[in-house]
Parts: C-alpha cells; structure tokens; sequence
C-alpha cells in the first residue's frame, strides 16, 4: 500500500521549493496586525519603553550623586524648593532633587512589579496545569489550597506578612506578593488547562499515542497560557502600585533604599507646602500603571478572536 | 451476554473483532473525596466483525453510543469488559508499549473539523505529528516535511500551504488535514467519526469521494460513524444500528436498507428526508414519539420499548438478542418483521 | 435588478425583500456578504432560502430582523418591505416593536441562545411581561400554554426547568415557544434541525408546518439541506456569494432546475435508495468574499462555464417559466437537461 507515496508527484516538489507565497499568519501574527492598528497599544508601548528605559539605565538620565546627602546630593539649605533649572522637579524637605530621586526610584518599581508577576505567572502556571491537566485528587487538594489563598485580599494579607517579616526590603515584598498572587494565576490557568484538554484536537494527538508530557506541552500549554500572560501585563500594574503601597506603609523599602513609594510617603507632610514632592513621584507611578494595565488591555482584545471579523 | 454473538459463522479472516463490548462511566459527586452515585451504560455488549478493505457502519442517534464504540476502538478509553482484537490481537493484553506500537494500524477521523486542529500548529506540525511520536513510520527515504507534503498532495490539499494554520482553510480542507493526520502512520483500519457530518453537502460529496479513493488505494478497511443513513449508505458494506448503547439491527447495507426488520431501523429510515418533494410529500412515515431516554437510566427489557409503536409487554421484561432474520442480517426484537420502500423506493420511478 | 418573483396576486406581500446589499467593513477588506438578493413572502406560505455555508443566507435573515452587527455591517441597497413598510433605515426604537411582535427568529443552536441561568418558562413568560405588559400570573399562565402548543410533555411541571436539563430536540421547541409567543407575521428559522438528528428533525419540521398553518404566519426556512425543505417549502431560493441564483416554486426547482449551481447541490445529496459509487461533487470552494470573481460568481467551479461567463457581468435573474427565475447565461438549456442522479435517471 505504499505504492502511491513512493514518489513524491512533481507538484509536491515544486511546491516544498517554491513556499507559500502568501503569508501564514498565527494567532499571534493576527493579534500583532490588529495591535499595529491600535492608538492605544502604541502609546502605553511608548511610555513602557521610557520607564523600562529609565528603570534599566537610570544614570543616562539623572546623575546617581545627587540621590544621596553623602556624595553631596542634598543640599539642606535648598529643601522644598519649586521646580527651577536647577532642580526641575523641585526638591523635598532634606533639599534633594526630586528629579534625580524620580529617575532612580524607577527601578526598584519596576523590578518589583516585572519579578512578581515573573514568578506569580511561572508558579501559577505550573500549578494550574497541573491541576487542570491531571484532575482527580490532586486538582481537589490544590484548588482547595487556591481557594484558600484566594479568601485574602492581597494587601491586608501583605501588611500582616511583612509586619511580621524581619527583613523588610525589596525581596520581602516580592516574597508577598508571589504568595497571595499566584492564586489568581493558577485559577485562570487551571480552567484554560481544562477546557484546552478537552478539545478534540488533545484526543487526537492521544489517539496517535502521544504521551501525557508531549499532550502538556505541544498541546495544553501554548493553548492555555495566552489568557495568563494578560493576566500577567494587567497585575504587573497591580504590583507596582502594591510595592507603592507596601513602601509607603512602611513595610517595604527602608532607607537608603528608595522607590516611588518611599517617596510618596516621605512627601506626606510635606505636599500642603510643595505639591510637587508628591506631584512626580505620583505621577510616574500612576502614569506607569495605567499604562501597564492599558497594554494587557489591547493584548487582550489583540488576542481575542471573537474581537475579530 | 455470550449470546450477542453474531451469527455470522467466519470472523477468522476479520481485522477487526468486538465482542460483548462494555463501556459504563461513573457518575461522581462530592467536593475532595467524590463518590460513585450512579452509572451511565454508554456501550452494553456490542459484538462485531470487520473484513479487510470492508466498510462497517455504525449509525444511531446521537447518545447511542457510537462514537464510545469508536473511542474504544482506538483506545481512548477501556472498556469496562469485553475485547477489541485488532489483526489477531487483543488490545487487552498488550502492554503500554506495544499497545503504542499497535495504535499505528488503528486511527480515528474525528468530527469536528474546527475543534479537532491545535490552532497553534502549523499544517505541517499537524501533520507531521505521527511521525514525531513514532520516527519509525517516517517513510524511507523521506524527511517529515517532504511526507507531510506528500500526505496533503495525496488528500487534495496544496502543498505550498504547509506553513498555513488550521484557521486560514474552511471546513472541507481542514476535515482534509484531519484525514491526512490520521493516513501518516500508514494505519489498517480508519475509525471515522461523523467525518462529514458538519460540512455542506456539496463539500460533503468531495469528502465521501475521497475516503472512498483512500480505501481502495490503500485498502483501508473503516468503521464509519454517522448518524445519516444516506451518507452511511454510499460506503458501507455493512451496517449495525445502535439504541442506547446496543446494535439493535445488523446486516449488509443493502438488505438492511431494503428490509429493515427491527421497529427503531423502520423509523429511521422513515424519517430520513428525501430530496424529491412528491416521493416526500406522499411516503409513510414512522414518528418517533419522545426523547431518547437517558442511558444513565435505560429501560429495562428492550430499550426501545418506551418509543415503539409494536411493543407488547413481553418488551419491557425481557431483552431480546440478536438473532438471524435473513443470513446473516440480524435484529434484536421479538417480533422482527420486515418493512419494504422506506427510501422511497418505491415511488421513485 | 428589480426582479419581483414568488406568486402573482396583486396584493401587497407580507415581506418582500428587494436587490438587498449587504456590506462588512473588515481588517482585510470590504466582505461583500450580499449582493442583490429578491424574494417575496405571503401569509401562510412557507420559502426556503438554500445555500452553502457562507453563501449569505444568515446575514439576510439578520438584515430582515434588523440585527446586523452595525459596524461593521452596512446595508448599501435594496429595501425590505413588511406590509409595504420600509425597514431597512428604520430607527431602532422603532425596530423594537416590529422585531418578536411582527418578525421573529429560531436559530440553529438552540442552547447558546437561551440563557442558562434562567429557567426556561420565565424566559417564555418574560416575552408576555416585556412585551404586553401582562402580570406575572398571566405570563406564566400564557407562558405554559405556548409551551403546550410546541409539545413539550409536562409543561406546567417543566416551567421551572433551566435549558441544560432539556434535550436538543426539547430545547429547539422552547425557542420556537419563546418566537411563536406573540404571534409574529413572519418566522424566521436559522437552520433551525442542522444540529438535530433525523427523528427529531421531523418532528420539528412537522411543528413548524403546524404553527404556521395554525397562526397563518409566513415561514423563512434558511438550510444548506435541500432534503429537509422538500416538502415543506413552496418556494425555494437558492443562494450563492449572496446572490440569488435561481428561484421559484419547489417542484420545478427539484425537478427540472435551471440553474448549474441547484443542479450540482441536488446532484451531490447521496442516495438513500441506492449505493451510488462516487458522489457527483462540486469541485472547489465558495468564493472569499473578498475577492468574488468576476462575472457569474459561480463560473469557477461550473462545469458548464463558457468565455461569457467571465467577461460578461453576472447574469441577471431573469424568467425560466412561471414564477421559475434562474441567474445564468444557459438557464434553458440547464433546465431541458434534467438532473442526473442514478437511481431516477
Ligand atoms: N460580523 C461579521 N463581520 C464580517 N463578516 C461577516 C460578519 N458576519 C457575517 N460575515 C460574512 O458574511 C458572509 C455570509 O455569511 P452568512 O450569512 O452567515 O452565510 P450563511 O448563513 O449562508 O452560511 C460570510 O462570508 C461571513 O464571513
Ligand atoms: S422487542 Fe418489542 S419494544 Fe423492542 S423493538 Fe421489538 S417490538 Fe419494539
Ligand atoms: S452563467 Fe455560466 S458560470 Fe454561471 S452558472 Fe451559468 S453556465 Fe455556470
Ligand atoms: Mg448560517
């Protein structure tokens, strides 16, 4: 019965040369035509790519001196100053430059926000595959474990982790973050993971004996994660303006480390007197979150096929 | 239930033989520890014989239990007892590795030519899939990507569109990629499953006309899955009827077809709309009065009793078995009678 | 291309749909779903609309109950007519009160369409409350009524039952429940057996026969399944690249059809009464949309296209016989050749 295959038929050797000549598109490649198209996508894109350029490489902007009263960056005499030529963001009760305080708090939230929802992803990934994937007994104790975690708010169960942490700092608020934001990651992925296995196309592949690994990872994986990577852009935003909060608490960053957050909170009882010690701070976290959660917005429509003709 | 057997005397010479084919699923409650409530019967002794390079149909309603017999066919599922012997082997007592080894002579179509494609393959991986899970069955000489050329060639698709995926074709071609995937691993028997039940006509016809091309280059021999007897009737040899999870009827396609002797065969065929609007608005037809009971709970006796318009009492207490109305054409019903021109043939002229 | 066809009485139709065009704004381009399709309706007759998938049928249907999704659809010509009244251009306000009370529609799936959540006999009895004003007594009483009419064993019993607890076949007749409830004029039904199995799908279409005798409404059958409309349909037109191909009363479109297109449709049904070999397929595809080609939209794929099938425009619907109108340069000579299928040749 190999007869008719023996040969490849001259067509199918012109065709293996000469390609497809129009362009296959992906589910992706569709989303990407569609965001190409959207004010949106491009406007959150471009103050992304400021602030992940300010976060990555900080002293192309502001010079690492002026944030510290050792190497002479304040000046007492200076404090609460209005924006100038000098010091274009003004300057705070200890006479520091706002400006430069601006650009190297970046990091520290952005670093935060980008490792939480790294891990919360990663782990929440595994997890939900896991559980969706298998079923039975396992995905029963780990939803019960989801359920738990779910019950608490995400900064209530943060102020009491970290009042009790002894090493309050950046990883200490990454840590919490990941512990109470996995849970929503391994929901969403649990149930694409369940309806992905239950297409016809994983009963196919199972028909031709592929195993339960190739089934998770060619099959169940690529179709489950899209949801979560949305999810992933949207609380990357979340994070953020956690790590503010946290910070501004008092339960994140302590001196001489500083963020947006130690920032705003360092500008309470000051920004009756000089608004702008909040007014920038402020503003760059604000404008960096909603541009964060605009962006998993227009991801998600990009990749919604129902959105499409 | 030994005396499902069918009384056709040769199953020697068969690729394929049921026999007392079982399938039952639980029905689970309860949060952490779940709990056995109830027992759906999907398949309950189903017994059959394929001869190389011959089509069996198996026809019925949706919920009869077909497309369980296919999966079990296959090994998607166990069965709950009885044996699927495929080329002299039963499927029961191979271990995982052979068994893997013996899914390349048995493969399945399904239906849904939407559902059935990872969208995030290309045609080629799809395609190409079989040969990843079993390197051996790459044809000599080849690589993947000229086989899986060849297999799209052969099944009528242009193979410029490898790098294409499934959403970039319509219906009828993506129905085409599933019978190349399912062709790759060079297989004995094809388990098809509704293969063209949600295409249009038009696109139906050029399927059919395929998978019957297919069948005699190869000689492939199907079990066709389907619910519309007229399709059914252009490629099978065969043909067993199943309610709730039983072959009521079985028998050549065309005595079945020309002299249905069970009541629920009668009514099917009755109801099959013809495309000729004097022979339809005259024939007789037989009206099926309720719903498909529930296989979670199935009639006691003959399961059909509660829809049949010649039950007797005897129907709801003892279950009838198959047995010879003609040869080897043969009905579960105490009171088998044949019924003649339910296609319309008697008009047609 | 005014070409007014079914029937020849001089009142006005129920519905009369004149050289529709219907437009989608997409990503790709301008999908042109519709191009110039005519038919009428009287009270108490049943149409069918035939066509492969894609061929327009359902944006028709959903032109004629005002609910194209607007953008990106666009009406670009034609009217529809109900009792001589303008639709097409109608505010939606004014809509509301034509569409269930005057137009009503069944779709093919039957689950996605009812709400889950809510049990089926308020769905029904909330047309009542909505739409006459009637209290929640009399909704429901009506409510259980209606659903008697459509046969659903047990109604009263079953008012409190939500859609997954109903079968496929079950559940088509709450639809047609919830349609029939405030006796429309014209139904509409979507594919309305396609995901039904054949004994369940008689059953539906004996109903709907009924309903429509019982309520003299007019009956709009769209299917890709020519044998499903045999006997119910008086008119049939068929559909292809959302143009009328060929049009007029049932008998003459089975028997002697005048256009290539119906002919290979009848040509490809299989046989039920015989084994045929090989199925006289259509070859190819339905044109993209997008690019539909030019001349007789069908010339691709007919067996019978000569030079002018290209290079002239597509051809118009123009009279066979009667109120038989088919669109194609060789209308007669398709209609004097008779269809092929091998057990009546
Ligand atoms: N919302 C929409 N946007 C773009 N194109 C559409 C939309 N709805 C329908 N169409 C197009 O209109 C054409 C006709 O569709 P339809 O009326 O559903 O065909 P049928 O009912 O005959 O199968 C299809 O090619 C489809 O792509
Ligand atoms: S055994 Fe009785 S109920 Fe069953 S099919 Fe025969 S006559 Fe009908
Ligand atoms: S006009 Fe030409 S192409 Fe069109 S249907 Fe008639 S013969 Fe075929
Ligand atoms: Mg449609």
């Amino acid at each position: 019965m190999s007869e008719s295959l023996s040969r490849p038929a001259p067509a199918v050797e012109a065709a293996l040369e000469g390609g497809d000549t129009s362009a296959p598109r992906s589910q992706l490649g569709d989303a990407w035509h569609d965001l190409r198209h959207s004010a949106l996508f491009w406007v959150s894109a471009v103050i992304i790519g400021a602030v992940l350029a300010i976060a990555a490489f900080p002293n192309a902007f502001a010079d690492a001196a002026k944030t510290s009263a050792l190497t002479g960056g304040c000046d007492f005499a200076d404090f609460l100053q209005s924006p100038s030529e000098a010091h274009w963001f003004g300057t705070d009760q200890l006479g520091c430059d706002i400006y430069s305080f601006t650009i190297f708090g970046a990091r520290p939230s952005i670093a935060v926000g980008l490792i939480a929802a790294l891990l919360t992803t990663v782990l929440g990934t595994v997890v939900g595959v896991i559980s969706g994937y298998y079923g039975g007994i396992v995905d029963s104790l780990l939803s019960r474990l989801v359920d738990i975690f779910f019950g608490l708010p995400l900064l209530l169960g943060g102020i009491v982790i970290l009042s009790a942490l002894t090493f309050p700092s950046i990883w200490g608020v990454v840590f919490v973050l990941v512990i109470l934001g996995w849970v929503s990651a391994a929901r969403l992925v649990r149930g694409t993971t369940i309806e992905a296995k239950n297409q016809d196309f994983v009963l196919a592949a199972r028909a031709l004996g592929a195993t339960n690994s190739r089934i998770m990872w060619r099959h169940v994986l690529p179709n489950a994660v899209g949801p979560s990577i949305v999810v992933a852009v949207i609380s990357l935003g979340g994070y953020i303006g956690a790590e503010a909060t946290f910070s501004y608490l008092g339960l994140g960053l302590k001196d001489p480390d500083f963020s947006w957050g130690t920032m705003i909170a360092a500008a309470q009882s000051s920004f009756f007197q000089a608004p702008w010690t909040l007014l920038f701070p402020a503003g760059f976290l604000t404008v960096t979150v909603l541009a964060v959660i605009l962006m998993g917005e227009a991801v998600r429509d990009g990749l919604d096929p129902k959105s499409r003709a | 239930m030994a005396s499902t057997e069918p009384s056709r005397a040769e199953s020697s010479g068969s690729i394929l033989r049921v026999r007392d084919l079982v399938k039952n699923y639980p029905i689970m409650r309860g949060v952490v520890f779940k709990k056995q409530v109830g027992t759906v019967s999907a398949v309950d002794g189903v017994s059959f014989d394929l001869a190389p390079g011959q089509t069996l149909a198996l026809v019925g309603e949706s919920g009869c239990g077909k497309s369980t017999v296919g999966r079990l066919l296959v090994g998607l599922e166990r069965p709950t007892s009885g044996s699927v012997v495929v080329d002299g082997v039963d499927l029961a007592t191979l271990s995982p590795k052979q068994l893997l080894e013996k899914r390349r002579d048995i493969q399945i179509i399904l239906q849904d030519p939407y559902t059935s494609l990872d969208p995030r393959m290309t045609v080629s991986s799809i395609i190409g899939e079989p040969f990843e899970i079993h390197p051996k069955s790459l044809p000599q000489g080849r690589t993947k990507r000229q086989a899986v050329a060849e297999l799209m060639d052969r099944v009528g698709l242009n193979p410029e569109f490898l790098s294409r995926y499934p959403h970039q074709f319509s219906g009828g071609q993506r129905q085409r990629i599933g019978i190349a995937r399912a062709l790759a691993l060079r297989p004995k028997i094809i388990v098809a499953d509704e293969p063209v039940s949600a295409l249009d006509v038009s696109i139906q016809a050029q399927v059919m006309n395929l998978l019957m091309d297919l069948r005699d280059d190869f000689g492939l021999s199907y079990v066709f899955i389907s619910h519309d007897v007229s399709v059914v009737r252009q490629i099978a040899d065969e043909i067993a009827v199943m309610y709730l999870g039983r072959v009521a009827e079985l028998g050549s396609a065309d005595q079945l077809i020309a002299r249905p002797n069970h009541p629920y065969t009668q009514a099917l065929l009755s109801a099959v709309p013809l495309p000729d609007p004097i022979v339809q608005r005259t024939r007789e037809r037989i009206t099926l009065g309720g719903d498909l009971p529930s296989p979670a709970d199935p009639p006691a006796g003959c399961r059909f009793h509660t829809r049949c318009f010649k039950a007797q009492a005897i129907c709801a207490a003892e279950q009838p078995v198959l047995r010879p109305v003609d040869g080897a054409h043969v009905a579960a019903c105490h009171f088998p009678e044949p019924m003649y021109d339910l296609a319309g043939g008697g008009s047609a002229r | 291309m005014s070409s007014l066809v079914a029937g020849s009485g001089s009142t006005v139709p129920l519905l009369a749909v004149d050289d529709l065009h219907v437009e989608f704004a997409t990503r790709d381009g301008l999908v042109r779903a519709v191009n110039g399709v005519s038919f009428e309706l009287r009270a108490g007759e049943t149409i069918a609309i035939l066509g492969e998938s894609g061929s327009g049928k359902s944006v028709t249907a959903q032109a004629i109950m005002g609910i194209l999704p607007t953008p990106p659809a666009r009406i670009t010509a034609g009217s529809i007519r109900l009792e001589g009244r303008e639709l097409v251009g109608l505010r939606e306000r004014d809509y509301r009160g034509v569409r269930g009370r005057q137009i009503a529609m069944i779709f093919q799936d039957a689950l996605s369409s009812l709400n889950p959540v809510t049990c089926v006999g308020e769905q029904i009895a909330e047309m009542f409350r909505i739409h006459d004003g009637a209290g929640h007594g009399a909704a429901k009483a009506a409510a259980i009524e209606v659903m008697e009419r459509v046969r659903i064993p047990g109604a009263a019993r079953r008012y409190g039952d939500y859609p997954h607890q109903f079968s496929g076949g079950m559940r088509q007749r709450i639809m047609i429940a919830m349609m029939i409830a405030l006796k429309p004029q014209v139904l509409i039904a979507d594919e309305p057996t396609t995901a039904l199995d054949v004994t369940v799908q008689s059953q539906i279409m004996d109903l709907l026969a009924e309903l429509k005798t019982e309520h003299n409404m007019g009956l709009i059958l769209i299917t890709h399944d020519l044998g499903v409309v045999a006997d119910v349909a008086q008119h049939i037109t068929v559909m292809y690249a959302g143009r009328t191909m060929e049009q007029g009363p049932v008998d003459d479109i089975y028997s002697r059809p005048a256009n290539p297109y119906t002919r290979g449709l009848l040509e490809s049904i299989p046989n039920l009464e015989a084994k045929t070999g090989r199925l006289p397929a259509i070859q190819g595809l339905p044109p993209n949309l997008l690019r539909i080609p030019p001349g007789c939209p069908y010339n691709p794929r007919c067996p019978l296209a000569q030079e002018i099938c290209t290079h002239e425009p597509a051809p118009a619907l123009l009279q066979v016989e009667g109120s038989h109108h088919s669109a194609c340069h060789f209308a007669q000579e398709v209609r004097s050749y008779g269809i092929h299928r091998a057990v009546q040749g």
